[in-house]
């Protein structure tokens, strides 16, 4: 029976993630937030000093395994797994969180560039998961794996089509993979984080302010006219999702995205 | 920890979050329309305190009279978790507008009433939320069941709706989702079936996860919305169904 809410401090005793994009941002708050309910992770990032930058912040780092890895790469990424093993002896749960942008409208967008978002965003997140789901599969037990996703893989956005058809792709993998595991006891499922507090969110309002000539504080104001709760996400706001399904509460809860964007949605 | 609100708490899922709240500390105040049940629920043995009221949400100045007496009782309110529900099921002829309308009196109008009622409550508290028991019946419909079906997606709306309008002052409004839940409930729907045995057969075949779910599966998810940890969401509809909508 579920008797606890998230803060015990032990919600992911024993268990272990893996997480794509660990170096910064949601990766890196996830695997903080893991570590904080007693997981030991793996942070795989392609940015190398980003890595070992991140692994310092943790409060235990010698519980934690920092890789490089190029998610688009079926080698490095079997390279990852078996390290992985090595270290910890199984996995338990896989957070596919590596992602990249293009900001260009669609009928400027070179085809190189909407590969390269493609090839990361979904490609990546296709190999993680087959390779990752193969190790949970042998090892019998379940698992989860959760993809993080965005409001741009449930809507269309300005100046982020290839961001925004990767997400929606990820939708799709994860519910014909969570129905293909599901007799597993593997439960799959996606968040889609809303709009976010970030240093790459404070460009856009300065870039979006110089070609409207407004300020970049009016920018943000107009954005956050639409967001109910009235601010941008944090950090804090996301990891909680990402515990829950990390976690023994979530056991009938696969195929799904769950939101997270202070009701930008709505409206 | 909070105060919440159980309508419909005697039985089923609301029994089971009651039990799960209370182990955490919460105080519940548990209505129901069956008062022998919300008693005996009260009554276990459990960390958080309990109080019974007897009421039936279908009535408007229940709901009101439901909520100033949870208010009067703890204090303060900081969730409404809104469960009761109502399912029938007969062929499109046999309907008469009081089936109707006792249905979406139930499933959806006594939502919105607990919204209005408690919002002044919510409002003081520092993690104040509504949540909804919707279904996936919001998502899918069987035939038999119009008013269910109606409700539930009604549901996903008003979440909507009650989020743009409560979410400034603090509040945050979302719905769940259960599948195929293994409760009492389901019955007028088994009922309905030619053959209920081949039917659920039928229906366990397509839940990839190739079971129903038991109250306790979600109850896991009502803690999480229900937290401190759910702050920035809202205004959403969270599934949770064994996978059931995913194919």
């Amino acid at each position: 029976m579920a008797t606890t809410n998230n803060v015990n401090g032990a919600l992911l005793k024993g268990k272990v993630a893996f997480i794509t994009g660990a170096g910064q941002g949601i990766g890196l708050a996830v695997a903080r937030a893991y570590t904080e309910q007693g997981a030991s992770v793996v942070l795989a990032d392609i940015a190398q000093d980003a890595l070992e930058k991140a692994v310092a912040t943790l409060a235990d780092p010698r519980a934690a395994l920092a890789i490089a890895l190029d998610v688009t790469d079926e080698a490095q990424t079997a390279y990852a797994l078996k390290i992985t093993i090595e270290r910890f002896g199984r996995v338990d749960c896989v957070v596919a969180n590596a992602g990249i942008l293009a900001l260009k409208h669609v009928v400027d967008l070179e085809l190189a560039a909407w590969r390269k978002v493609i090839d990361v965003n979904l490609t990546g997140a296709f190999i993680t998961a087959r390779q990752f789901a193969r190790q949970l599969l042998s090892q019998g037990t379940g698992g989860r794996i959760i993809f993080t996703s965005s409001l741009f893989g449930l809507r269309g956005s300005v100046e982020n089509g290839a961001y925004s058809a990767s997400k929606f792709g990820l939708i799709g993998l994860m519910q014909s993979l969570a129905a293909e595991l599901a007799r597993h006891g593997i439960l799959v499922n996606a968040v889609c984080p809303g709009q976010m507090d970030t240093a790459m969110m404070q460009e856009l309002f300065r870039d979006r302010a110089k070609l409207t000539g407004r300020t970049p504080e009016a920018v943000e104001a107009a954005l956050l006219s639409r967001i109910p709760v009235g601010r941008l996400g944090t950090m804090q706001d996301l990891t909680g999702i990402y515990v829950y399904l990390a976690s023994e509460l979530c056991q009938y809860c696969t195929g799904q995205s769950f939101t997270v964007d202070g009701g930008w949605q709505v409206a | 920890m909070g105060v919440v609100l159980i309508a419909g708490g005697a039985t089923g899922i609301g029994l089971a979050a009651m039990r799960a709240l209370r182990e955490r500390g919460d105080s519940v105040f548990l209505a129901d329309r069956n008062a022998e049940l919300a008693q005996r629920a009260a009554a276990e043995v459990l960390p958080g305190r309990a109080t019974a009221f007897t009421a039936d949400v279908g009535q408007v100045d229940a709901v009101t009279a439901c909520v100033a007496a949870c208010a009067d009782a703890y204090g303060a309110i900081d969730t409404v978790f809104v469960n009761a529900g109502m399912l029938k099921s007969m062929p499109l002829d046999a309907w008469t507008a009081e089936d109707w309308d006792a249905s979406l009196a139930v499933n959806l109008r006594a939502p919105f009433f607990f919204a209005q009622a408690a919002a002044p409550h919510l409002k003081q508290s520092g993690n104040g939320s509504l949540l909804f028991t919707s279904s996936t019946g919001a998502l899918r419909g069987h035939a038999g069941m119009p008013a269910y079906h109606a409700s539930k997606a009604g549901l996903i709306g008003l979440v909507r709706s009650l989020a743009d309008e409560l979410s400034p002052s603090g509040i945050r409004v979302n719905c769940i989702c259960p599948g195929w839940i293994d409760t009492p409930f389901n019955q007028p729907f088994w009922s309905f079936q030619a053959d209920a045995r081949a039917a659920l057969e039928e229906l366990t075949a397509r839940i990839p996860m190739r079971r129903q779910g038991t109250p306790d599966d979600v109850t896991g998810l009502i803690l999480f919305l229900t937290s401190p940890e759910a702050r920035y969401i809202t205004g959403t509809s969270m599934v949770i169904d064994g996978g059931y909508t995913a194919v």
